[in-house]
Protein backbone atom coordinates (compact mmCIF):
# COMPACT_ATOMS: atom_id res chain seq x y z
CA UNK A 1 0.00 0.00 0.00
CA UNK A 2 0.98 3.22 -1.06
CA UNK A 3 1.52 6.33 1.53
CA UNK A 4 -0.43 9.39 1.18
CA UNK A 5 0.70 11.91 2.85
CA UNK A 6 -1.51 14.76 2.09
CA UNK A 7 -5.18 14.46 3.57
CA UNK A 8 -8.67 15.42 2.59
CA UNK A 9 -10.64 14.06 5.63
CA UNK A 10 -13.86 12.96 3.94
CA UNK A 11 -13.52 11.31 1.03
CA UNK A 12 -10.11 10.07 1.81
CA UNK A 13 -11.99 7.87 4.12
CA UNK A 14 -14.54 6.52 1.40
CA UNK A 15 -11.32 5.86 -1.11
CA UNK A 16 -9.74 3.58 2.06
CA UNK A 17 -12.67 1.90 2.93
CA UNK A 18 -12.78 0.75 -0.28
CA UNK A 19 -9.24 -0.34 -0.04
CA UNK A 20 -9.55 -2.26 2.58
CA UNK A 21 -12.59 -4.90 1.29
CA UNK A 22 -9.03 -5.38 -1.22
CA UNK A 23 -9.70 -3.48 -3.98
CA UNK A 24 -6.66 -0.93 -3.57
CA UNK A 25 -3.85 -3.61 -2.51
CA UNK A 26 -2.11 -5.29 -5.11
CA UNK A 27 -0.28 -8.57 -3.67
CA UNK A 28 3.58 -8.58 -3.02
CA UNK A 29 3.44 -12.60 -2.99
CA UNK A 30 6.31 -12.93 -5.70
CA UNK A 31 8.51 -10.07 -4.40
CA UNK A 32 8.66 -11.66 -0.24
CA UNK A 33 9.26 -15.09 -1.75
CA UNK A 34 12.05 -13.41 -3.70
CA UNK A 35 13.32 -12.08 -0.56
CA UNK A 36 12.61 -14.87 1.72
CA UNK A 37 14.93 -17.03 -0.93
CA UNK A 38 17.48 -14.31 -0.67
CA UNK A 39 17.55 -14.85 3.16
CA UNK A 40 17.87 -18.80 2.81
CA UNK A 41 20.78 -18.03 0.47
CA UNK A 42 22.41 -15.66 2.99
CA UNK A 43 21.88 -18.01 6.11
CA UNK A 44 24.03 -20.55 4.07
CA UNK A 45 26.20 -17.74 3.55
CA UNK A 46 26.49 -16.85 7.17
CA UNK A 47 27.06 -20.71 7.90
CA UNK A 48 29.94 -20.88 5.09
CA UNK A 49 31.54 -17.65 6.35
CA UNK A 50 32.04 -18.99 10.20
CA UNK A 51 33.61 -22.15 8.71
CA UNK A 52 36.07 -20.14 7.06
CA UNK A 53 39.60 -19.43 8.73
CA UNK A 54 39.62 -15.53 8.89
CA UNK A 55 40.36 -15.20 12.17
CA UNK A 56 39.59 -11.41 13.26
CA UNK A 57 37.00 -10.87 10.57
CA UNK A 58 34.41 -14.01 11.30
CA UNK A 59 32.73 -11.84 13.20
CA UNK A 60 32.78 -8.93 10.98
CA UNK A 61 31.80 -10.74 8.00
CA UNK A 62 28.80 -13.14 10.22
CA UNK A 63 27.25 -9.48 11.30
CA UNK A 64 27.34 -7.66 8.17
CA UNK A 65 25.48 -10.61 6.59
CA UNK A 66 23.15 -10.30 9.78
CA UNK A 67 22.69 -6.88 9.17
CA UNK A 68 22.12 -7.47 5.38
CA UNK A 69 19.14 -10.12 6.05
CA UNK A 70 17.87 -7.77 9.21
CA UNK A 71 17.62 -4.76 6.73
CA UNK A 72 16.09 -7.66 4.09
CA UNK A 73 13.39 -8.32 6.91
CA UNK A 74 12.66 -4.71 7.38
CA UNK A 75 12.67 -2.70 4.13
CA UNK A 76 10.17 -5.58 2.69
CA UNK A 77 8.41 -8.04 5.30
CA UNK A 78 8.24 -4.68 7.48
CA UNK A 79 7.52 -2.48 4.87
CA UNK A 80 10.06 0.29 6.44
CA UNK A 81 10.62 1.61 2.71
CA UNK A 82 6.52 2.75 2.47
CA UNK A 83 6.73 4.20 5.78
CA UNK A 84 6.44 8.15 5.97
CA UNK A 85 8.24 10.32 7.81
CA UNK A 86 6.90 9.86 10.90
CA UNK A 87 8.39 6.24 11.33
CA UNK A 88 11.96 7.00 10.08
CA UNK A 89 11.92 9.35 12.73
CA UNK A 90 11.15 6.52 15.01
CA UNK A 91 13.80 4.64 13.50
CA UNK A 92 16.61 6.64 13.53
CA UNK A 93 16.16 7.81 16.79
CA UNK A 94 16.07 3.57 17.82
CA UNK A 95 19.75 3.44 16.20
CA UNK A 96 20.75 6.53 17.85
CA UNK A 97 19.56 5.48 21.55
CA UNK A 98 21.69 2.19 20.86
CA UNK A 99 24.38 3.90 19.61
CA UNK A 100 24.45 6.17 22.64
CA UNK A 101 24.45 3.28 24.85
CA UNK A 102 27.26 2.03 23.33
CA UNK A 103 29.45 4.59 23.28
CA UNK A 104 28.91 6.00 26.32
CA UNK A 105 29.75 2.89 28.04
CA UNK A 106 32.51 1.76 25.97
CA UNK A 107 34.19 5.61 27.05
CA UNK A 108 33.68 4.39 30.14
CA UNK A 109 35.94 1.02 30.12
CA UNK A 110 38.11 2.03 27.03
CA UNK A 111 39.60 5.54 29.14
CA UNK A 112 39.35 3.21 32.12
CA UNK A 113 43.55 2.51 31.99
CA UNK A 114 44.51 6.01 31.07
CA UNK A 115 44.56 7.52 33.90
CA UNK A 116 47.21 5.61 36.12
CA UNK A 117 47.32 8.11 39.16
CA UNK A 118 44.43 9.88 40.70
CA UNK A 119 45.56 13.08 41.87
CA UNK A 120 44.10 13.43 45.68
CA UNK A 121 43.45 9.57 46.05
CA UNK B 1 -21.18 -14.65 18.29
CA UNK B 2 -24.45 -14.54 17.08
CA UNK B 3 -24.76 -11.53 15.94
CA UNK B 4 -25.96 -11.31 12.78
CA UNK B 5 -24.11 -8.06 11.91
CA UNK B 6 -21.02 -8.81 9.82
CA UNK B 7 -18.30 -6.15 10.24
CA UNK B 8 -17.54 -5.08 7.11
CA UNK B 9 -14.44 -2.52 7.60
CA UNK B 10 -12.96 -1.01 10.76
CA UNK B 11 -14.75 1.34 11.89
CA UNK B 12 -13.09 4.81 12.58
CA UNK B 13 -12.47 6.14 15.72
CA UNK B 14 -13.98 9.91 16.63
CA UNK B 15 -10.52 11.16 17.29
CA UNK B 16 -9.06 10.24 13.76
CA UNK B 17 -9.69 12.39 10.32
CA UNK B 18 -9.89 9.11 8.26
CA UNK B 19 -8.46 5.39 8.36
CA UNK B 20 -5.41 6.60 6.51
CA UNK B 21 -4.25 8.36 9.68
CA UNK B 22 -5.93 6.01 12.09
CA UNK B 23 -3.83 3.37 10.31
CA UNK B 24 -0.79 5.18 10.35
CA UNK B 25 -1.06 5.71 14.40
CA UNK B 26 -1.67 2.27 14.82
CA UNK B 27 1.63 1.31 12.39
CA UNK B 28 3.35 4.31 14.16
CA UNK B 29 2.98 3.40 18.10
CA UNK B 30 3.70 -0.66 16.92
CA UNK B 31 7.42 1.13 15.48
CA UNK B 32 7.38 3.57 18.67
CA UNK B 33 7.08 0.36 21.28
CA UNK B 34 9.76 -1.85 19.23
CA UNK B 35 11.97 1.22 19.76
CA UNK B 36 11.20 0.38 23.32
CA UNK B 37 12.05 -3.51 22.81
CA UNK B 38 15.40 -2.62 20.77
CA UNK B 39 16.23 -0.57 24.39
CA UNK B 40 15.16 -3.59 26.27
CA UNK B 41 16.98 -6.23 23.89
CA UNK B 42 19.89 -3.46 23.83
CA UNK B 43 21.00 -3.52 27.38
CA UNK B 44 21.90 -7.45 26.79
CA UNK B 45 23.10 -6.49 23.52
CA UNK B 46 25.73 -4.22 25.23
CA UNK B 47 26.75 -6.68 28.01
CA UNK B 48 27.21 -9.22 25.42
CA UNK B 49 29.56 -6.91 23.52
CA UNK B 50 31.76 -5.47 26.21
CA UNK B 51 32.03 -8.80 27.80
CA UNK B 52 32.91 -10.47 24.72
CA UNK B 53 35.37 -7.76 24.20
CA UNK B 54 37.16 -8.67 27.24
CA UNK B 55 37.06 -12.16 27.97
CA UNK B 56 36.80 -13.30 23.99
CA UNK B 57 38.65 -16.78 24.37
CA UNK B 58 35.92 -17.67 27.44
CA UNK B 59 33.01 -16.54 24.95
CA UNK B 60 34.59 -18.90 22.15
CA UNK B 61 34.82 -21.37 24.65
CA UNK B 62 31.29 -21.32 25.51
CA UNK B 63 30.13 -21.11 22.50
CA UNK B 64 31.50 -24.31 21.01
CA UNK B 65 29.35 -26.25 24.19
CA UNK B 66 26.59 -24.84 21.91
CA UNK B 67 24.81 -27.24 19.13
CA UNK B 68 24.63 -24.31 16.08
CA UNK B 69 22.79 -26.82 13.90
CA UNK B 70 20.38 -26.55 16.35
CA UNK B 71 20.61 -22.41 15.78
CA UNK B 72 20.90 -22.92 11.91
CA UNK B 73 17.49 -25.13 11.95
CA UNK B 74 15.92 -22.81 14.34
CA UNK B 75 17.12 -19.40 11.85
CA UNK B 76 15.74 -21.46 8.89
CA UNK B 77 12.41 -21.91 10.85
CA UNK B 78 12.44 -18.54 11.97
CA UNK B 79 12.81 -17.02 9.04
CA UNK B 80 9.62 -19.23 6.88
CA UNK B 81 7.48 -17.89 9.35
CA UNK B 82 8.40 -14.53 8.96
CA UNK B 83 7.23 -15.55 5.10
CA UNK B 84 4.24 -16.63 5.95
CA UNK B 85 3.52 -13.60 8.34
CA UNK B 86 4.36 -11.54 5.40
CA UNK B 87 1.97 -13.52 3.59
CA UNK B 88 -1.11 -13.53 5.83
CA UNK B 89 -0.40 -9.69 5.79
CA UNK B 90 -0.75 -9.63 2.20
CA UNK B 91 -3.57 -11.88 2.67
CA UNK B 92 -5.31 -9.49 5.02
CA UNK B 93 -4.91 -6.20 3.12
CA UNK B 94 -6.90 -8.03 0.00
CA UNK B 95 -9.08 -9.55 2.07
CA UNK B 96 -8.49 -13.28 1.69
CA UNK B 97 -9.83 -14.79 4.94
CA UNK B 98 -8.83 -18.34 4.46
CA UNK B 99 -5.64 -17.86 3.14
CA UNK B 100 -4.95 -15.30 5.86
CA UNK B 101 -6.16 -17.81 8.16
CA UNK B 102 -3.81 -20.84 7.04
CA UNK B 103 -0.44 -18.72 6.82
CA UNK B 104 -1.40 -17.58 10.30
CA UNK B 105 -1.48 -21.00 11.81
CA UNK B 106 1.55 -21.65 9.87
CA UNK B 107 3.22 -18.86 11.48
CA UNK B 108 1.97 -20.14 15.22
CA UNK B 109 3.13 -24.09 14.03
CA UNK B 110 6.44 -22.63 12.90
CA UNK B 111 6.95 -20.91 15.92
CA UNK B 112 6.29 -23.85 17.81
CA UNK B 113 8.85 -26.04 16.34
CA UNK B 114 11.22 -23.23 17.06
CA UNK B 115 10.60 -23.08 20.88
CA UNK B 116 10.42 -27.50 20.67
CA UNK B 117 13.99 -27.08 19.49
CA UNK B 118 15.24 -24.53 21.90
CA UNK B 119 13.53 -26.50 24.57
CA UNK B 120 15.37 -29.74 23.35
CA UNK B 121 18.43 -27.57 23.37
CA UNK B 122 18.14 -26.01 26.75
CA UNK B 123 17.61 -29.51 28.22
CA UNK B 124 20.80 -30.47 26.44
CA UNK B 125 22.73 -27.91 28.43
CA UNK B 126 20.82 -28.84 31.83
CA UNK B 127 22.23 -32.00 31.10
CA UNK B 128 25.62 -31.19 30.33
CA UNK B 129 25.75 -29.01 33.69
CA UNK B 130 25.85 -25.63 31.74
CA UNK B 131 23.24 -23.55 33.27
CA UNK B 132 24.73 -21.09 35.90
CA UNK B 133 23.38 -20.99 39.48
CA UNK B 134 22.25 -24.38 39.22
CA UNK B 135 25.15 -26.72 38.66
CA UNK B 136 27.61 -25.25 36.29
CA UNK B 137 30.21 -27.85 35.75
CA UNK B 138 30.75 -28.70 32.10
CA UNK B 139 33.35 -31.62 32.34
CA UNK B 140 35.84 -31.09 29.53
CA UNK B 141 35.95 -27.28 30.48
CA UNK B 142 36.66 -27.89 34.14
CA UNK B 143 40.01 -30.21 33.76
CA UNK B 144 40.80 -27.74 31.28
CA UNK B 145 40.39 -24.23 32.39
CA UNK B 146 41.34 -22.13 35.27
CA UNK B 147 38.66 -20.92 37.86
CA UNK B 148 39.19 -17.43 36.34
CA UNK B 149 38.68 -18.88 32.70
CA UNK B 150 35.55 -20.98 33.59
CA UNK B 151 33.99 -17.82 35.35
CA UNK B 152 34.14 -15.69 31.78
CA UNK B 153 32.47 -19.13 29.98
CA UNK B 154 29.69 -18.84 32.81
CA UNK B 155 29.30 -15.25 31.85
CA UNK B 156 28.54 -16.02 28.26
CA UNK B 157 26.68 -19.00 29.66
CA UNK B 158 24.29 -16.07 31.54
CA UNK B 159 24.00 -13.86 28.13
CA UNK B 160 22.91 -17.26 26.68
CA UNK B 161 20.29 -18.25 28.70
CA UNK B 162 19.26 -14.12 29.91
CA UNK B 163 19.07 -13.17 25.67
CA UNK B 164 17.42 -16.26 24.35
CA UNK B 165 15.40 -16.93 26.99
CA UNK B 166 14.46 -13.04 26.78
CA UNK B 167 13.58 -13.99 22.93
CA UNK B 168 11.92 -17.14 23.39
CA UNK B 169 9.40 -15.29 26.14
CA UNK B 170 9.03 -12.91 23.05
CA UNK B 171 7.72 -15.95 21.09
CA UNK B 172 5.73 -17.28 23.25
CA UNK B 173 3.40 -13.64 23.11
CA UNK B 174 3.76 -14.03 19.64
CA UNK B 175 2.55 -16.93 19.15
CA UNK B 176 -0.40 -16.79 21.61
CA UNK B 177 -1.38 -12.88 20.21
CA UNK B 178 -1.34 -14.47 16.97
CA UNK B 179 -3.55 -17.23 18.16
CA UNK B 180 -5.85 -15.09 19.63
CA UNK B 181 -6.32 -12.92 16.37
CA UNK B 182 -6.61 -15.88 14.27
CA UNK B 183 -9.62 -16.95 16.94
CA UNK B 184 -11.41 -13.45 16.17
CA UNK B 185 -10.68 -13.03 12.52
CA UNK B 186 -12.11 -16.76 12.40
CA UNK B 187 -14.93 -16.12 14.57
CA UNK B 188 -15.93 -12.47 13.09
CA UNK B 189 -15.54 -13.52 9.39
CA UNK B 190 -13.30 -10.24 9.48
CA UNK B 191 -9.79 -9.08 9.31
CA UNK B 192 -8.09 -6.07 10.01
CA UNK B 193 -5.51 -5.37 7.66
CA UNK B 194 -3.79 -2.85 10.02
CA UNK B 195 -3.96 -4.94 12.94
CA UNK B 196 -2.48 -8.28 11.09
CA UNK B 197 0.03 -5.69 9.87
CA UNK B 198 1.02 -4.55 13.20
CA UNK B 199 1.00 -7.98 14.98
CA UNK B 200 3.67 -8.58 11.55
CA UNK B 201 5.92 -6.13 12.56
CA UNK B 202 6.03 -7.65 16.06
CA UNK B 203 6.43 -11.53 14.64
CA UNK B 204 9.09 -10.03 12.13
CA UNK B 205 11.11 -7.63 14.69
CA UNK B 206 11.86 -10.90 17.50
CA UNK B 207 12.86 -12.47 13.83
CA UNK B 208 15.27 -9.64 13.72
CA UNK B 209 16.85 -10.40 17.31
CA UNK B 210 17.43 -13.42 16.15
CA UNK B 211 19.15 -12.94 13.10
CA UNK B 212 21.52 -11.60 15.49
CA UNK B 213 21.73 -13.82 18.23
CA UNK B 214 22.30 -16.85 15.72
CA UNK B 215 25.93 -15.57 15.19
CA UNK B 216 26.94 -13.80 18.33
CA UNK B 217 26.02 -17.00 20.63
CA UNK B 218 26.40 -19.92 18.26
CA UNK B 219 29.14 -19.45 15.35
CA UNK B 220 31.61 -17.43 17.60
CA UNK B 221 34.82 -19.81 17.04
CA UNK B 222 33.77 -22.94 14.70
CA UNK B 223 37.23 -22.78 13.32
CA UNK B 224 39.21 -23.17 16.70
CA UNK B 225 41.25 -19.90 15.87
CA UNK B 226 41.78 -18.80 20.08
Amino acid sequence: MTTHTTSAPAEHAQVHAHAHEGNGHHSHRSLYLKIFGVLMVLLVLTMVAAFLPLGQLNVVVALAIAMIKAALILMFFMHFRDSDHLTWLVGAATVAWFLILIALTFQDYLSRDMITSIPGK
Amino acid sequence: MSNAVVQEEPALLSHFDDLQQQDDSTKLGMWTFLATEVMFFGGMFLAYILFRWKYHAGFAEGSLELIWQAGFINTGVLLCSSLSMALAVDFAKLGKLRPLLINLVITMILGSIFLGVKAVEYSIDYRDHLIPGLDFAPHKLVEKLDAAELGHVKLFFVLYFAMTGLHALHMVIGIAAIGILAFMIYRNKFADGTTVESLGLYWHFVDLVWVFLFPLLYLIDLNHNT
